[in-house]
């Protein structure tokens, strides 16, 4: 394959088209490589919000531990919920550009971690307004440990779907190695009368509601209600995670 | 001066005039001792023998995601296997002739173009005939063969036909099936409108789905059942099915639909006809007549 002669080494025409061929692979690989890692590092989830474990409760499964975490969801950012920093901006600046105003969002983050096997009850304080939901399914409250959730106190199995303001919805559907996971509860829009408060925003509704995680997995999570912009509605923040979606560490 | 004719008279009985044309054995002996012929016969057929077991090989694979749970996946797998085999000695013939030009023809190298072996084929009527017939057949055979399995398949997912109007003896179980980014829903309307995210059929009963989306298009695929149609927005579309096989199977979306569209699964739980109505009572819809 190889000769030689007076001006050193001399590929035959096989050895340079072989040689040619590992090149190209070589640099598509970097190529390729080198993209993943880009896109990785600029569209990192949002910091883990872990849920905290208050100790132990009784449950239709028995005496489990008890965790509670506790979410916000801003119609658009201000100066003390600054909200999410949109990918490209991250790209372009990472200090830069909070949320586009109008863009609603659940706050402080929307990356879970869920203890296993644990009883879950989690508090959303909803500042938005109605959007109405395509789907009443999801105006309903699924996968609750009573099928309900308390909106300001009062335990109902489902809103008005004209009063919806966005869902918070776990799904994924095991392969083979994690169980199923659905827990959906539609969150009550504020009034579209309802004047600001000092901070900007209008008084929230509180809602609360409690599941059971089984073990180990990751899942997704997605608001069902149609908040966004194009795409019928599922464009624009229903289609960034950070924002209107998010996933569950399960651990 | 006398023209004499000397041709045979018309209808005399003198023999044919002589060809010099070789016997069919000679010509086959000479053909087969042609350095070309026999490396291209043997390697077709050892591309034969290697191409019909990756029939099996890709129903294998297929089965990894599920074996078939319907006669419609059956069907779908059988016509797989056999459009597989039928085609293996065409695209043995064109692998063999392709690798052969490239290896055994490829030798030569130099600035010249390579010396002639043999003549330049101008023509050959028997390889024409035979490779137009041989072609024609089997389109011919794959066509029949695919819209005798359409037929099949189409009545056996009541293609045409709704629900109401089936002819078997088991009434079948119409279910709404909404898709929207990024989950599944699905509401009984004649079990009380019962709605679920997980769709639970009782086995060997017709399923009659009533397919559509709130936002933009999706596709309702379950593999072992052997059913996968779009969910448009704004229009109801039809498939239906008979699961044989107790289980949970997966339910996807087979059409790119956003963010999270590779998370829009859900399960189908082919359960008993006991099983099914105990479901039904508790979920507060009315039992199956």
């Amino acid at each position: 394959m190889f000769l030689t002669g007076n001006a050193g080494v001399r590929l035959s025409d096989g050895a340079k088209r072989g040689l040619l061929t590992v090149l190209t692979v070589f640099i598509g690989v970097l190529v390729v490589a080198g993209s993943v890692l880009f896109l990785g590092k600029n569209q990192q989830e949002p910091a883990v919000l872990a849920a905290t474990v208050i100790g132990t409760a009784s449950t239709p499964q028995g005496e489990l531990p008890h965790a509670t975490v506790e979410l916000s969801i801003y119609p658009n950012p201000s100066s003390s919920v600054p909200g999410p920093v949109p990918v490209g901006s991250r790209i372009g600046d990472p200090r830069s550009a909070n949320a586009p105003s109008g863009w609603p969002f659940y706050w402080p983050s929307t990356t879970l971690q869920l203890p296993a096997n644990s009883l879950i009850t989690m508090t959303v304080h909803q500042y938005d307004g109605s959007t109405t939901v395509w789907n009443n399914y999801f105006a309903k409250v699924h996968g609750t440990v009573d099928g309900t959730a308390i909106y300001n106190g009062k335990a109902q199995k489902e809103i008005e779907p004209d009063n919806v303001a966005h869902t918070f919805t776990i799904h994924q559907y095991a392969e083979v190695t994690q169980d199923g996971f659905f827990v959906s509860v539609p969150m009550l829009a504020v009034p579209s009368n309802a004047k600001n408060e000092a901070n900007g925003y209008p008084k929230p509704q509180d809602i609360t509601f409690s599941f059971i995680t089984g073990d180990p997995g990751e899942y997704v999570w997605n608001c069902e209600d149609p908040c966004g912009y194009g795409y019928v509605n599922f464009g624009g923040v229903m289609s960034e995670r950070g924002w209107m979606s998010g996933t569950v560490t399960v651990v | 001066m006398s023209i004499v004719d000397d041709r045979p008279a018309a209808g005399s009985d003198q023999p044919e005039e002589p060809t010099n044309r070789p016997d069919v054995t000679y010509r086959l002996r000479e053909w087969l001792s042609r350095p070309y012929v026999r490396p291209i016969l043997t390697m077709f057929v050892v591309f034969c023998l290697l191409v019909i077991p990756i029939g099996w090989l890709v129903v294998f694979f297929m089965n990894m995601s599920g074996a078939p749970a319907s006669d419609i996946m059956s069907e779908i797998e059988k016509t797989i296997l056999v459009f597989t085999i039928v085609s293996a000695p065409l695209m043995a013939i064109t692998l063999t002739i392709i690798i052969y030009s490239l290896v055994g023809w490829g030798r030569v190298t130099g600035d010249e173009p390579p010396m002639q072996e043999s003549p330049a084929i101008r023509s050959n009527a028997i390889g024409t005939y035979l490779w137009i017939g041989a072609t024609s057949l089997l389109a011919a055979f794959l066509v029949i063969w695919g819209l005798v399995e359409l037929a099949t398949i189409t009545a056996s997912s009541y293609g045409s036909v709704s629900a109401n109007q089936q002819p078997n003896a088991v009434k079948p179980i119409d279910v709404n099936v909404t898709g929207q980014q990024w989950l599944w829903s699905f509401e009984y309307p004649d079990q009380g409108k019962i709605s679920n995210e997980v769709l639970v059929v009782p086995i060997n009963t017709p399923i009659y789905f009533n397919v559509t989306s709130v936002d933009v298009i999706h596709s309702f695929w379950v593999v072992e059942l052997g059913i996968k149609i779009d969910a448009n927005p704004g229009a109801i579309t039809n498939t239906g099915v008979t699961p044989n096989k107790l289980g949970n199977f997966n339910i996807r979306c087979a059409e790119l639909c956003g963010m999270h569209h590779a998370y829009m699964e859900t399960q189908i739980q082919v359960v008993t006809q006991d099983q099914f109505d105990s479901w039904v009572r508790e979920m507060g819809g009315k039992r199956t007549v």
